[in-house]
Parts: structure tokens; C-alpha cells; sequence
């Protein structure tokens, strides 16, 4: 797929590794539509670049998705690609020993982190991959995961999340394979990004960067690097691209 | 081992760094996660078994020992 020629529609996108996405797919891409929920975030958005449409939409509510790809599809967006980013990082432990009352984690926490991790990715993907399919489009999904799929102490509904964000990428490029359609996870590490800095101390930090192999943070360039490797590679399907330095090693 | 040794293991800093006054949230690798780890660590290394409530209101080194002496660990 050329990517110049491509119509992609990012969720998510007001701040951090989406933002970049954004600000990048602007320049090479054919036409960017965002799906953002914060009005605040729509209005920056639309500021930065007229050419970009942005949808008042909260991925977590299946018919708010479907009015906005209803929406798209009337400004005609024809889309080729998808990058599912709207998400929410989130850590609790399953048991906090500090707590004395409410040790558990709670359960409304884990609903609402499934919800923005997960179900959206679901609600999102299922109305754009019918609509790739009515216009026999052979398009990508490109949903953002993180190494901590592969388990994380400290953050039991963000792993679980994102580890079934991995399985709905394998899962449908299974599906969806003989239709040309094809799906694929971005698993980021360390990415030097605002809210990456705000989570960690300096110190948790130094530590961090000690265990990876490249001794640095990623940038949120290389995550875009990496979606526009996947738009261009159309052998590229239902797997998951750990772009983390060599941490996960 | 003594209890500064199990702090410098498992809070990643110098043994004669522990002091008992040494308050837990001062330490910068100080959380939920690590405050867990350090509970596990003494129970295991001393053969107690800490209360719940023990556990949440530990504040500093000095609070720890004093839980552990109570249970006649010297």
C-alpha cells in the first residue's frame, strides 16, 4: 500500500505517541481523520491542520463509533488503514498491601481500563473493517499494544487489555486474511512521551533504561516508523511488533 | 541477613543508607509494587507473619523493627 495515497484513521491522537502519529500522517498520508473524544483536544487538532477531520467520539460507546464511521464515510473517507491508539495506561496492583480497607482491585477500575484498551478496539475495528470490505478495500489494522501483554507486575487490567488486543489481531488476520485485510499489533516499550515521564520517577527512570539493551527511551518516531513499515509491507500480517529496544528479550 | 541488608536488596540503595528513621516514601523506588516485595522479604527471612494492618501502617524502618521485635525477633 502507498501510503501517500492512503485515507487513515487514527483514534485517539491529542497527546503523546497518537499526536505524533497525527502530526506525521498529515504530511504523508493522503487524508487523516482523527476519532477523539476531548473537545479541547478537537479544537488543537482541527487548528493545527484544516486538512484534518477530527469526530467528537468516545471509542468506548459502540454507537457513538458507528455515527462517526457513518459520518466519515459521508465526507468521503474511503479508508485504507486504521490505527487503533485511544487508550488509558493504568496501574494497581491486584492485592495493595498499603491499603488497609479496599485492598482488592477494584472492579469498576477494571471495567473502566477494558473498556478503553480493549473494547474500543473492538467497537472501532468491526464498523471500519465492514467498510473496507463494501469497498473492497485491502486495508490494515494497526492496533496499539505494549509489552506488558506479556505480563506486568503492577498493572493487571492494562496487561490483560492489551495482551487481548494481541489475540483479536491474530484472530482476525485469520479472519480476514483471504479478504486482503490485514492486522497487526505495535507493541511499544519505553517510549519518551509526556505521560511516560509524569508515570515514572527519575530515578524509576535510570533503573528502567538500565535494563534495556539500547540503554535509551524510545520516541515517538520510531512507533511511526514502525505504522508506516506496516502500511507500505503488505506481507505483513497478525503479528505483534515489539518496538522496545530489546527489553522484552 | 539483617533487615537494612533486605531494604538495600530490595529497595536497590547502600546498607548504611537504612537508617531507623529512614521514612519508606523518602526512598525514590518506594511503592505499592516494592512495599510488597519487602513485606514478602521479611516474612520469609525473620518466620513471621505481619497483620494487615501492620502492613499499611508502616511508615518507617524504626516500624518495621518494632513489629518484628515485637514478635520476639532481635
Amino acid at each position: 500500500m502507498n501510503l501517500a495515497e492512503a485515507h487513515v484513521l487514527v483514534t485517539g491522537g491529542g497527546r503523546g505517541i497518537g499526536r505524533h502519529l497525527v502530526e506525521r500522517l498529515l504530511v504523508d498520508a493522503r487524508r487523516v481523520a482523527v476519532f477523539e473524544k476531548d473537545e479541547a483536544t478537537m479544537a488543537e487538532l482541527t487548528a493545527m491542520d484544516p486538512a484534518l477531520r477530527c469526530y467528537s467520539c468516545d471509542v468506548t460507546d459502540p454507537e457513538a463509533v458507528a455515527n462517526s464511521v457513518a459520518a466519515l464515510e459521508s465526507d468521503g473517507f474511503v479508508l485504507d488503514a486504521l490505527v487503533n491508539n485511544a487508550g488509558l495506561v493504568h496501574s494497581a496492583m491486584l492485592i495493595n498491601l498499603l491499603e488497609k480497607e479496599h485492598r482488592v482491585h477494584s472492579a469498576d477500575e477494571w471495567q473502566r481500563i477494558l473498556a478503553a484498551n480493549l473494547s474500543s478496539v473492538f467497537y472501532v475495528t468491526g464498523p471500519v473493517v465492514d467498510h473496507m470490505l463494501q469497498h473492497r478495500k485491502k486495508g490494515v489494522v494497526i492496533s496499539m499494544s505494549s509489552i506488558s501483554a506479556r505480563g506486568n507486575a503492577g498493572q493487571s487490567a492494562y496487561a490483560a487489555a492489551k495482551a487481548g488486543v494481541n489475540a483479536l489481531t491474530r484472530t482476525w488476520a485469520r479472519e480476514l486474511g483471504g479478504f486482503g485485510i490485514r492486522f497487526v499489533s505495535i507493541a511499544p516499550g519505553f517510549i519518551n512521551t509526556d505521560s511516560t515521564r509524569e508515570a515514572l520517577s527519575e530515578a524509576n527512570l535510570s533503573r528502567l533504561k538500565d535494563q534495556i539493551p539500547l540503554r535509551r527511551l524510545g520516541e515517538a518516531e520510531h512507533i511511526y516508523q514502525t505504522v508506516r513499515f506496516i502500511v507500505e509491507n503488505d506481507y505483513v500480517n497478525g503479528t505483534v511488533l515489539e518496538i522496545d529496544g530489546g527489553l522484552a528479550i | 541477613m539483617s533487615l537494612e541488608r533486605i531494604f538495600s536488596e530490595v529497595f536497590h540503595m547502600p546498607e548504611k543508607g537504612v537508617d531507623e528513621l529512614l521514612e519508606l516514601r523518602a526512598i525514590s523506588s518506594w511503592d505499592s509494587m516494592s512495599h510488597m516485595m519487602l513485606i514478602a522479604r521479611v516474612e520469609e527471612e525473620f518466620a513471621v507473619e505481619l497483620t494487615g494492618d501492620e502492613i499499611a501502617d508502616f511508615r518507617t524502618v524504626h516500624d518495621i523493627r518494632e513489629a518484628l521485635n515485637r514478635r520476639g525477633v532481635k
